[in-house]
């Protein structure tokens, strides 16, 4: 417990310098803005800083990352409740309540709530990633080649499925990802697969100019195809949170910290799901359940703390098992590994600072968000009268460019302009890209785990359905995947008065 | 973590029915492929490590999963039913599209390491696109065609000056 505190403490006081800080505080402001447009997500944020900052030193460049994902989950609420448009997926949610209060000239109220949940929802997230991570951790050790087969299956399953629309197509492009992470030498023999004697492509399919595409320059096309109008935004009242707000709402601040904590420690969920989850519970919790949807403060306050406390449990099942819990989590992954951190089950053992640094970064990043909250509104709104078409593109060019530093060379641009007109194409006929792209991540784990399984028990398939763990995973993906056969929902359907 | 969860449009299941054939057929060349690849027996290594299998369970599990999507779209009618990019799509935001979409491929693939200074090109990118793309905003605004161009320059020399020089002095960065 102690232990703890001190490795916290330590850590918080190495950043406690004059360059980390301002790093920290300018992130959280980028990321606050790349939330706050519509169309440009938290992932994207979070994949275009990972270009920026590949050559800065790993603490430096991980603080800026998450500092920016923070900040951009919770700018997402500034659109929603002004301009009843999520700024990212995650503040789908706070539109309902958000944008009723800002109806009824209560804007400022709105935006003051949505800062106290961020606030206290990352506070709540951070405590658990701090206490859970060395536990999860020591379980994490436990798990062998058979359990991490079924724990990366697991995450494309339960990401298709859980994060809206079709299931169905959204299973398809989990496995077409795992696909696209076999492209190139095989991890064990170095066999050159699918590269058709193209030497870039034997070198395989970098994960970072897969993301910025599939994230950046996707969004960027559907960005353009909406058209939206410059909006009109009136005036509104002050943003400083009332503390009346917070004792009056404590219970449903506590239950949406620790529903968004848990939905970010599943695999492949993420942050929009926590909101929409915190937000339900909320409302069968409250004895005002005729004001959610028409200006509900508890509604509000809900939606905001369960999407920000998911940020940090998203972070937990990186650390420790090596399997991002949403897709902005999924790019951290991917540049601490490009930053040579090595998360994992052996990260408690190797390096357990690492752990409290995460979350004094998260400290940091709060810290910066309830500064821009309270003082920097009116800034973030003239931001969201930028239009579209001058955004756009600048940060294509960051795109292009961001993806070309990562190694200096054009096959980089070039894969990241493929993901990006396949995560369009793909969008328009409504199949999910996140699942793709968490394919893409866990590919790697997916395939040596098979086959290290596989040569450790000769080829007998018994050990990955009768050890405890792997067994209990594999139990869960067979009812996910019973849960939506046809059959099993005409089941539901006709015991449904 | 979704994007999708806000889209109303909606997809024909004929659309649905074409993936599927799509899907199957990617998912048969990857089967295929991985079937027909060295086993490396040559080398003696464990038959459960051959570079193929994976690929090729993969393959298979697309093939099923696009046989399952075919014959959920062709229940729904799909082979009767319109296609709904038929039924409603806006022909200037066809243009509008092809245009964002051709010209940042032109920046990406032509104007950018292929000789021309990366500043030059940045340039000319912002420039061509606000211009072109900003340009009903400006006009309903009552800028002249002049006027919206300077603006447009403005922010194309900018952007491309401020991103060249944080790219190589702050962020140590060699640009294309």
């Amino acid at each position: 417990m102690f232990d703890g505190l001190f490795a916290f403490g330590h850590s918080l006081a190495s950043f406690m310098t004059l360059e980390s800080v301002f790093m920290a505080l300018a992130s959280s402001l980028v990321g606050v803005i790349i939330g706050a447009l519509p169309g440009l997500t938290a992932t994207m944020g979070v994949a275009l800083m990972t270009t920026l900052t590949i050559k800065l030193p790993s603490n430096q460049a991980l603080l800026i990352l998450i500092c920016t994902y923070v900040g951009a989950i919770y700018g997402g609420s500034r659109s929603a409740i002004l301009l009843n448009i999520p700024g990212t997926p995650a503040s789908a949610a706070s539109c309902l309540d958000g944008y009723a209060l800002a109806r009824q000239g209560h804007a400022g109220r709105a935006m003051g709530i949505a800062t106290t949940g961020s606030v206290l929802g990352t506070l709540i997230g951070m405590f658990f990633l701090a206490l859970f991570t060395p536990l999860l951790g020591d379980v994490a050790l436990k798990f062998g080649a058979y359990e991490f087969f079924w724990l990366a299956v697991f995450g494309v399953i339960i990401s298709a499925t859980l994060t809206g629309g079709d299931a169905l197509k959204g299973w398809i492009c989990g496995f077409a990802g795992l696909f696209v992470a076999t492209i190139g030498q095989d991890g064990i023999h170095a066999f050159e697969r699918f590269s058709f004697d193209n030497r870039d492509l034997a070198g395989g399919l970098s994960l970072v100019p897969a993301l910025v595409g599939a994230f950046g320059f996707a969004e960027i096309l559907v960005a353009m195809k909406e058209r939206r109008p410059v909006p009109e935004i009136n005036p509104f009242d002050t943003v400083i949170p009332k503390l009346k707000d917070v004792f009056q709402y404590w219970r449903t601040i506590l239950r949406s910290g620790i529903i968004g904590t848990f939905i970010g420690i599943v695999p492949g969920v993420g942050e929009d799901v926590a909101a929409w989850s915190s937000y339900a519970a909320a409302k069968r919790a409250s004895k005002e359940k005729e004001k959610f949807g028409k200006g509900s403060i508890e509604g509000l306050m809900a939606a905001e703390t369960g999407d920000n406390a998911c940020v940090p449990g998203a972070i937990i099942p990186v650390l420790t098992l090596q399997i991002p819990g949403s897709a902005p989590a999924a790019v951290l992954m991917a540049a601490m590994l490009i930053h040579g951190v090595k998360p994992g089950p052996m990260i408690m053992l190797e390096s357990p600072q690492f752990v409290y640094d995460v979350v004094a970064m998260m400290l940091l990043a709060t810290i910066g968000i309830l500064i821009y909250g309270l003082v920097l509104t009116k800034l973030l709104v003239k931001v969201l009268r930028v239009p579209t078409t001058i955004i756009v593109p600048m940060i294509f060019v960051l795109c292009v460019v961001g993806t070309y530093a990562l190694s200096s060379r054009l096959f980089d641009v070039w894969t990241m302009l493929f993901f990006g007109v396949l995560g369009y194409v793909l969008r328009q006929y409504k199949f999910p890209v996140a699942p793709l792209v968490l394919g893409i991540v866990l590919g790697d784990l997916m395939e040596k785990s098979l086959r290290r399984g596989l040569v450790l028990s000769d080829g007998d398939l018994t050990p990955f359905f009768t050890r405890p763990i792997a067994g209990s995973i594999f139990a869960m993906i067979a009812i996910v995947l019973l849960m939506r056969a046809p059959f099993m929902q005409n089941l539901f359907k006709r015991k449904t008065p | 973590m979704s994007i999708e969860l806000e889209d109303d449009e909606v997809v024909s299941p004929r659309e649905d029915l074409i993936a599927a054939v799509l899907w199957v057929a990617f998912g048969l060349a990857v089967t295929i492929g991985s079937w027909r690849m060295d086993r490396l027996e040559k080398l003696n290594i464990n038959p459960y490590e051959i570079p193929g299998l994976v690929p090729f369970l993969l393959g298979c599990a697309m093939s099923v999963l696009g046989v399952v999507l075919f014959i959920r779209a062709w229940a729904q009618g799909g082979w009767q039913a319109p296609m709904a990019s038929a039924t409603g799509h806006d022909p200037s935001l066809l243009r509008h599209m092809a245009l964002v979409f051709g010209w940042s491929l032109f920046y990406a693939l032509v104007l950018v390491g292929t000789g021309l200074p990366f500043m030059m090109g940045t340039f000319l990118f912002i420039t061509v696109f606000i211009g072109m793309l900003d340009r009903q905003r400006q006009d309903e605004m009552g800028r002249s065609a002049a006027a919206q161009w300077v603006r447009a320059a403005i922010y194309g020399s900018c952007w491309s000056v401020l991103v060249a020089l944080s790219f190589e002095y702050i962020f140590l960065v060699r640009l294309p």
